[in-house]
Formats: C-alpha cells, structure tokens, sequence
C-alpha cells in the first residue's frame, strides 16, 4: 500500500512538473513567434501567425488535460483493480472472433483463446467468407475445452466485419460481450480486468488497451509510438469521464442487452466500431477504458499498408460522425460530457490535420519568402515538446520501453505529418464523396504462435 | 548561433520533404489499390461444400442485409 502512495506521489510530481513546463514553453514560444513576426508587414502572415498560434495555445490546453485526466484515471484503475481483487464478479462472456482469410493465424488465435484467465468461455468464431483454409482451421479446434466452448460460425459468403459479429452476437447468450480481431492476441488477464467494470450497472462498454506486437522497423515502431501516445493517452483520459469515443475493433466489451439496444453493429460506415460507439456515447451511455485489458495487435509494416489503414480510419470516423450529427447539438440526450467527446473527435479527424499541415506549409512558406526560418523551428520545436513529454508520461504509465520516447524527433518530424496528409486527403474524398474502392489490408500473419496445433 | 541555423535547415528540408513525399505516398497508394487485380484460385478453398461438425453452424445468407435493413452492395470486404 505504502509502495502504491509513493508511485502516485511520483507521477504527481511528473505531472505538475510537466505542466509547469509545458505553462512556461507556451508562454515564451507565444511571446518568441509574436517578436519574431513583427517585422514581417503582410496581413496575411500576421493574420495566419495569429490564427496558428492561438491553435497551439488550444493545443497546449488538450495536452495539459490529457496529462491530468490520464494521471487521475490511473489512479482510479490502480484502486478499482485492488478492490476487484475481493470481489468475485464472473459474468458468462462471449468472444467474438471474426475472421477472413486468416488461415495463417486462426489457430494461434484460438489456441490463446483457451489459455485466458476466465473461469468459463464462450469463443465464437466467425468466418466471413473466407477465400483460404480459415473456416479448415478453425473447426479443427470446435468442441468443449476444460474453460471454454470453441463454436464457429460461417456466414457462406462475405458479408463484411460487422455483419458477421452480428451474426455471431445473435448466436450468443452471454451478458458480456468481448469483440476481437482474429489476428490480435489477448494477454491472460484482459476478459477479467474488462469485464470487472460491467459491476457497475451504468457502463455498457469497456475500451482495451491495443499494443502493437510487431516492433521490427522504423515504421512499425512509431506507429507503437502513436498507440501509446496518440490513441491510449486520449482513450485513458476519456476513461476518467466514462466517454471513450472509440471502443477498438481489437479489444472491445459490451453488454449483450445494450448492444441489442442500439442494434448491433452496422455496414454503412468504414468504421463499425468508431460508428457503435459513437451511437452509445449519443445516447448518453458510460463507455469506461481498462489499461490491462491488452490486446496485440499486427500494425502495417510498409508505407501503403498504413496509408490505406489510416484512409480508412478516417473516412470511417467522418461517416460516424455525420451519421450521428444530431448528437453534436443535442447536449441533452447525449450529455454535456459525451457530446464534448464528439466535438472532440471532430477536431482530431479534421481541424487538427488541416492546422498541422497548414502551419508546416506557411512557416516553410514564410522561412522561403521571408528567410524567417526561426518560426518554423519554434513552431516545429513547441510541437516536439509536447510530444516528448506526453511520451514521456504515456510510456510510464503503460510500461513500456523507455527508448520509444526518443522516437518522437522521427514522430514529430516525419510520421506525423504524413498521417495527417492522408486524413486531409482521405477527408476532402469524403466530403466529395468519392467512392471508396480501396483499403484492404494484407496480414503477414506475425503473431502465430510457433506451437500452434497444425504446424 | 549556427547550431540553431543548422537544426532550422534541417526541419525546413525534412518538412518540405515529407511533404512531397506524403502527398506521393498517398497517390502511389491509392494508384496501386486501383489497378485491376488478377484473380488467381485459391489454395485449399474449403468453404464451398456444407459442414458436418457438431458444433458448426452455417447460416447461409444470400442476400445479406445490413442490421438498419439495406442491402450490403459489393464493398462488404471491410477488413482493417
């Protein structure tokens, strides 16, 4: 217990430190562009400097936040964890593995399945029409285990990802139900430590925690950067307030009954699990997040792979949000908080990428045109502040290799915008409403086991 | 004074880099997505045939219909 007191005493020391730090980098960057600036005499420059500068301003104030909120809902998952230790709470659970053309990594995947840390599973695999031996596969290990029934379901022909986890939902019983990818591993403890928050009758889904497995180059190693920095840190503050705005594909919970509810998943969007979330946060529904509850996952090891996940992860956002635009200016059914959450998500699929790359393009602009190249630097260097201690405080409490931090300098100057590139563009197709005919994904199959039972 | 000169040029070539190359990455993509694919039969289909399995279900769906209650035209292939 004293341990515990004196690891919260560290990370708030981290904490104010870090926002004092970042308090004071704003102010002497603001004052530092604005003195830099004044010599320029162009409307335009001053008005866009002003415009960019008031941004990261706003930008500072999300860090600061992520910081506080992440640090208190670890301290909450730190205590809710303890006490859930003296509880026995074992609800039936389902998980759903829906898979197409997974024939190289099925059997790994059940195989883990049955080594999970849960007194009785349900396992459901699903084969979306699958092209390979998946279906082969995975009936090989259909039957009933020591703490788990292995069924497997096929839907004939290739529905899509959100009508086959409909299918396999509708063959279910369970009151919990765990969504997963076929190519993604769980960690022992992840269905115990998701499923503990459903004790409380108001959360209806849990978010988990998505790690990227494959760390073997550059590319793959920022993208485990971005989940620990990007998508975790944000998924952990909005566990403090209960409004996670993206339940990921690869490590999901939901009640059963709510699911039903506001039925199921749906196909008309790119992101069935964004666009199931989003539904739930609309109607003002708890959605809470679980750092233990681990899933890893295979994440695009070449540039056009992670191009045309990220194509889809924003056209899939966009579609979600206008399909529940009402949400946005209806405080009242959504909730003051979860509507927020929506307006934040808006912010980060579209305005946010559209100021990145409009600021590295004026300050390259202004340093060309008026040799002000100081602007551009602070500009970059405020940036890349930001991300070092946000890496910083996401990689301690994650757990993870403390090197990742030193990844931010490639992070900042190249990954990053890159990927914002792509959510400009991948956005200016959904406005115009360009047909999406591109974006599957080829699977290497990294993570099977070496002990799978077919090999 | 020169080290901050050197460190600008280098974030002033990376950006104006990345930039270009971003915008390539996504068109070459995009481009590549876009040509016609071969078909070539795969290996080892198993799917065709009906399943005898205790525990398998198959439920045959013809005419696959999203949960909202329309029909799923030809972009079913929504794998991440």
């Amino acid at each position: 217990m004293a341990r515990l007191i004196f690891r919260e005493y560290i990370y708030l020391i981290l904490i104010v430190g870090l926002g004092l730090m970042l308090g004071g980098w704003a102010i002497i960057a603001y004052l530092a562009i604005l003195f830099n600036i004044r010599d320029i005499p162009s409307a335009f420059v001053n008005i866009s400097t002003t415009v960019l500068v008031s941004f990261l301003i706003l930008l500072i104030i999300r860090y600061l936040v992520l910081l506080w909120a992440s640090f208190n809902q670890h301290r909450e998952s730190l205590r809710f964890n303890k006490k859930m230790q003296e509880v026995d709470f074992t609800p039936s659970v389902s998980i759903m593995v829906p898979a197409h053309n997974e024939g190289v990594g099925i059997e790994g995947s059940i195989q883990s399945l049955l080594e999970l840390d849960y007194p009785f599973l349900d396992i459901v695999v699903i084969n979306d029409g699958s092209k390979d031996d998946t279906l082969e596969r995975a009936m090989k290990w259909a039957g009933t285990y020591r703490n788990a029934e292995v069924r497997v379901v096929d839907t004939g022909v290739n529905v899509g990802k959100a009508e086959a986890l409909n299918i396999g939902i509708a063959t279910s019983n369970s009151d919990i139900i765990v969504t997963m990818d076929a190519d993604s591993r769980l960690e022992p403890q992840s269905i115990l430590r998701g499923v503990a928050h459903f004790i409380d009758p108001e959360i209806v889904a849990v978010a988990g925690n998505v790690k990227v497995i494959n760390r073997d180059n550059l590319l793959s190693r920022l993208q485990t950067l971005e989940y620990i920095l990007g998508l975790n840190l944000v998924r952990r503050s909005q566990g403090y307030f209960d409004c996670v705005n993206i339940v990921p594909g690869p490590m999901g919970f939901f009640r059963r009954k709510v699911l039903q509810e506001v039925g199921g998943y749906e196909s008309d969007t790119y992101a069935e699990d964004c666009d199931l979330t989003v539904k739930m946060l609309s109607r003002g529904m708890r959605v809470c997040y679980e750092p233990e509850a681990i899933s890893w996952t295979e994440a695009p090891d070449t540039i056009n792979g992670l191009v045309t996940q990220r194509y889809r992860w924003t056209r899939g956002i966009l579609q979600a949000l206008k399909k529940n635009k009402y949400a946005l200016f209806h405080v009242k059914r959504a909730g003051i908080v979860n509507t927020i959450v929506l307006w934040y998500m808006f912010f980060e699929a579209i305005i946010w990428p559209f100021m990145n790359i409009f600021g590295n393009i004026f300050f390259l602009f202004i340093a060309g045109w008026y040799g002000a190249v100081n602007l551009l630097l602070l500009w970059w260097l405020i940036l890349l502040l930001l991300d070092v201690i946000a890496a910083l405080h996401a990689v301690s409490f994650e757990e993870e290799e403390l090197n990742l931090v030193f990844y931010a300098i490639p992070y900042r100057m190249f990954f990053i915008f890159g990927i914002d590139v792509t959510k400009m563009l991948a956005t200016v197709e959904e406005v115009f409403k360009v047909r999406m005919s591109w974006g599957s994904i080829e699977r290497r199959g990294t993570i099977v086991k070496p002990d799978s039972k077919s090999s | 004074m020169e080290i901050v000169a050197v460190i600008a040029t280098i974030i002033l070539v990376a950006t104006l880099l990345t930039l270009i190359f971003s915008f390539a990455a996504y068109f070459v993509t995009r481009a590549k997505k876009l040509l016609p694919k071969r078909t070539v039969k795969p290996e080892n289909a198993v799917n065709e045939g009906p399943a005898t399995r205790i525990y398998f279900k198959r439920y045959m769906i013809n005419e696959p219909t999203t949960s909202s209650g329309h029909k799923v035209k030809g972009e079913a292939d929504q794998w991440m």
